[in-house]
């Protein structure tokens, strides 16, 4: 299809779906869970995980940037 | 009077100490997109993302998926989260104030996404013998033919989330025609409850997928 840019047309939707699982509520999530049988705690811990390691990565940086970043942390 | 120029030169030497050392300063805060004047600092950012409840690190798990569908070079939602976290987390993409958490980490993640074609795009033209192309490529004025190929096979696949639910694949072209709720209610002749109703369905199965993914 000639003009047709599927990109584009994705990048708009992505939006929009991106705001409605943002808006969802707690009690809209809790019954996708029970109607699905996954849990949140469980999808919820594999993301944990995911965050720790990286935070965790980050702690690795030499001790000097470190230190300036704690020190400008502790300015603010 | 042979004392001032000793104390104007202290008081310049003093003062060109502080402006290096707030210089230096000023230099690792934007090293490190650390501008705490702007934005929030690395801190607070590794503390919100701890504090995130269970249900919106589902959210973020979601939004992950939905942004890095049919990523060149199979990467996955996992790598984007990841990289997008380290991102933050470093300082490289400060979080402005006023922005939710989730909204910023959408943006970034949809920024690293972009970022991701670019490179696959670049990298194709650079290994061919379409250096020729690489300007216009970089400039952006023609579409990628790997990128649009896999948006349709996504949109595709939207559309299968929602096969079945007319009223669904309305509002889902709509939305890709980046048209209002009102427009799409008036283009579909849908009424507001009509609307509302097929959103409702529309978010469940959107939900399902971010916590379920591709398993049915």
């Amino acid at each position: 299809m000639k003009g047709w840019h599927p990109h584009i047309d994705l990048a708009r939707l992505s939006m929009a779906l991106a705001e409605e699982v943002r808006g969802a509520s707690e009690d809209e999530w809790q019954l996708v869970s029970d109607r699905s049988g996954y849990s949140i705690a469980g999808a919820a811990h594999e993301v944990r995980e995911l965050i720790a390691a990286a935070a965790g990565d980050q702690s690795e940086r030499p001790p000097i940037e470190a230190a300036c970043l704690a020190a400008l942390a502790r300015q603010h | 009077m042979r004392t001032q120029p000793k104390n104007v030169s202290e008081a310049v030497r003093a003062a060109s100490r502080q402006a290096h050392t707030l210089s230096d300063m000023q230099r690792i805060e934007r090293s490190r997109g650390f501008n705490a004047a702007v934005g929030h600092t690395t801190v607070d950012v590794a503390g919100a993302l701890r504090a995130l409840s269970d249900t919106d690190l589902v959210r973020l798990k979601t939004l992950a998926r939905l942004w890095s569908r049919g990523l060149p070079g199979g990467i996955g939602w996992t790598d984007v989260l990841n990289e997008a976290i380290v991102r933050v987390l470093d300082g490289s993409r400060p979080w402005p104030p006023k922005v939710p958490l989730l909204a910023f980490m959408s943006g970034v993640m949809r920024s690293i996404c972009d970022d991701h074609w670019r490179r696959a795009r670049r990298e194709v033209l650079l290994s061919g013998e379409h250096l020729a192309d690489l300007f216009a490529a970089t400039e952006e004025t023609t579409p990628d033919p790997e990128r649009v190929l896999a948006a349709a096979q996504a949109l595709a696949e939207v559309h299968q989330l929602f096969a079945g639910d007319r009223c669904a694949l309305m509002i889902i072209a709509g939305l890709s025609d980046g048209m209002s709720a009102q427009e799409i209610c008036q283009h579909n002749a849908l009424s507001e409850r009509e609307y509302d109703t097929a959103r409702k369905r529309m978010r469940r199965a959107l939900l399902r997928y971010g916590l379920v993914g591709d398993r049915r």
